[in-house]
């Protein structure tokens, strides 16, 4: 049984996570402190936005018990950039004040503090030219951003993404993972999100959640990198073989 | 098109209709941003054939057809708040189920009720010209809460529609809103249906807004561009059905897509050419279009009274007022009520001394509820005050018996 830390702040005992009562993933421990950077890592299926989802309170536990300080203090949540629909005419701007809605009420204007805390954040996603820019007209990558803006600006300590990076090329991947390393670096927000590819975390994350098959652990990211590094090289030997024969 | 002798013809033909066709435009073009925003464009279609087959249904067992229209319609809104996210199929495909379901069950129950094919085409197409007192009020109490409640929850409604598990981390209760959305949406279909019909209600929903998220920039100027375009296609539709003698509704729903039309040309014409040019060529398109809708003026109606005798009757009701209104002479045959129920409409705005009498024996021979309200509703509209009578019971129930003796007392 694990021992909580003073500074954690999720907790998953023998969490069971699925829907419709069929279980994805079984026996999830996991312990997350505040500041962290974590990436989920797994093929396709094996429970990765399904244990986030859970984590948000979007989906009940199957089993097990979560415990998360969100009755306080939400979190941020960015889903994948397809979810949000570019036919909508709002600009940068206006997503990243939606943040405050919950603060604002119906139909309290951002007083200037808030409007301040808007612009700095523009400025340091470097939207700034943008914010004024329709969802239509902006990038994929700056969609993310201004989505992570929005997550941050409603006070949120801790972001949970779901694979941020998905349909950006690799440039713009880089650059997201790397924003999400400093805010959790920078700023201590915990940063949860679900990432297929190791690459753009290298050097960033030392450990990874690793969910596959219907098991799951925190691993150090070397490790993973030597067993991909390893299937790589006897994938390459077993070419070779086949074509000598 | 807008000559002072056309706006008094619109007026006095109107009257009622006229705030109703306004107050539909306008929240219909509002709900339908976001219909057309959340792609649930097939809901409109949906609940407007839903609606007019809860007005059949309603006709046919003596209710009030409101009552009928937002019974179905709210019970549609409960089916699709049921999250099917999960489920083996998706909402679309329920909601295609549940058009088929009500189109066909519309047409089976007007076809059993006797009601001929012109009450079936205003019942499913409806009419604004139809307009009573009574839909005014109903189309007043239900869209201006329902107006309301758009202004009052814009801002939660919006997140939810956006990014509606964010809104839900975040405390936001999406269901809550979108369900309070639809419930709206439901009503202000099922108050519209019996003037609008189906198809005016689902152009309300679509078109304008449509038209105008092409042009927008910011959601709130494209609800505004939405109502805009949706009451200057209105304004257009009538004052042409006016003076061309043709279906007001059609005629809106025609022009609301030419609007879309133009808002589409603009779009690829300010991408390749100057914001000024291309807005003067849409200018000129416009023109063109009022041109050609001004030159549809049937010619003996453009040649008709000056101003101050604005009494325009259209062809079918000229026709209508001057033939007898006469019951079949055996007790066994089937009455055309729809053709009767015409005629004694169409005298009774020309001539009602004469035809009261009618009124009366019309009332007496148990009249189908559609056609029974129509003669009842063209008698309070002559009265000016409300008459009693209840379509559940035969004629000869005492409190229809009482009504009758009344009417025969009156001169």
């Amino acid at each position: 049984m694990m021992q909580p830390d003073d500074d954690s702040l999720i907790i998953c005992r023998n969490l069971a996570i699925g829907y419709d009562n069929e279980a994805v993933a079984e026996k999830i421990n996991l312990e997350i402190r505040k500041g962290e950077f974590l990436p989920f890592i797994g093929p396709n299926g094996s429970g990765k936005t399904t244990l986030l989802r859970t984590i948000l309170g979007l989906l009940p536990p199957l089993s097990g018990e979560l415990i998360h300080p969100f009755s306080q203090q939400p979190p941020g949540y960015v889903p994948q950039i397809s979810t949000l629909d570019r036919l909508y005419p709002v600009t940068a701007r206006e997503v990243i004040t939606m943040g405050l809605y919950p603060r604002l009420g119906l139909w309290q204007k951002p007083d200037r503090q808030m409007r301040e805390q808007i612009d700095s954040y523009l400025q340091r996603f470097n939207l700034q030219q943008h914010a004024e820019r329709t969802l239509n007209e902006l990038s994929g990558g700056m969609r993310q951003k201004v989505m992570i803006a929005r997550a941050l600006v409603s006070g949120a300590e801790v972001l949970i993404m779901d694979e941020p990076a998905a349909g950006l090329d690799e440039q713009s991947e880089f650059d997201l993972i790397e924003l999400l390393y400093r805010l959790a670096r920078e700023e201590q927000k915990t940063v949860l999100f679900a990432q297929h590819s190791l690459d753009p975390i290298i050097g960033l994350a030392n450990e990874v959640f690793r969910l596959y098959q219907g098991q799951s652990g925190r691993l150090p990211l070397y490790a993973l990198l030597s067993a991909r590094n390893l299937r790589h090289i006897d994938k390459e030997n077993k070419n070779v073989q086949s074509h000598h024969s | 098109m807008f000559n002072l002798t056309t706006l008094e013809g619109i007026v006095s033909i109107y009257g009622g209709a006229l705030p109703a066709a306004f107050l539909m435009a306008a929240t219909f073009s509002v709900f339908g941003v976001f219909v057309v925003l959340k792609r649930m464009v097939f809901i409109g279609v949906t609940l407007s054939e839903v609606a007019a087959f809860g007005v059949a249904f309603a006709l046919v067992h003596g209710l009030p057809p409101f009552a009928g229209a937002a019974l179905f319609c709210l019970l549609v809104v409960a089916i699709l708040a049921y999250p099917y996210e999960f489920t083996r199929l998706p909402r679309d495909t329920i909601l295609g189920a549940i058009f088929i379901f009500a189109s066909g069950m519309s047409i089976l129950l007007v076809a059993r009720s006797g009601f001929g094919l012109e009450k079936v085409k205003a019942i499913l197409y409806g009419n604004l010209l139809f307009a009573s007192n009574t839909d005014l009020l109903t189309i007043c109490a239900v869209m201006l809460p329902a107006l309301l409640a758009i202004w009052l929850f814009y801002r939660p409604i919006l997140y939810s529609f956006l990014d509606r598990e964010s809104a839900i981390t975040l405390g936001i209760s999406a269901w809550r809103y979108e369900l309070l959305f639809f419930v709206f949406l439901g009503l202000t279909v099922a108050a519209a249906s019996r003037i609008a019909g189906v198809m005016l209600v689902f152009c309300y929903l679509v078109v304008p807004a449509a038209t105008a998220l092409l042009l927008a920039r910011h959601l709130l100027q494209g609800m505004l561009l939405a109502v805009l375009a949706a009451l200057f296609a209105t304004v257009m539709g009538i004052a042409t059905s006016y003076q061309a003698d043709l279906p007001p509704n059609q005629l809106i729903a025609v022009i609301s897509c030419a609007f879309l039309l133009l808002a589409l040309l603009y779009r690829q014409l300010r991408n390749r050419l100057s914001r000024s040019l291309a807005a003067g060529i849409i200018m000129m398109a416009f023109g063109c279009i009022t041109w050609f809708l001004d030159s549809l003026a049937a010619p003996e109606i453009a040649a008709a009274p000056a101003a101050g005798s604005c009494t325009i009757i259209t062809d079918t009701t000229t026709k209508a007022a001057e033939t007898d209104i006469r019951l079949p002479d055996s007790s066994n045959a089937t009455p055309d009520w729809a053709a009767l129920t015409e005629t004694f409409e169409a005298r009774m705005a020309n001539d009602a001394e004469k035809v009261w009498h009618d009124a009366v024996e019309l009332l007496q021979k148990n009249p189908p509820p559609f056609f029974g309200e129509s003669i009842i509703e063209a008698l309070e509209k002559h009265m000016n005050q409300k008459i009693f009578w209840d379509f559940s019971q035969p004629a000869t129930a005492p409190q229809n018996q009482k009504t009758i003796d009344w009417l025969q007392k009156k001169p």
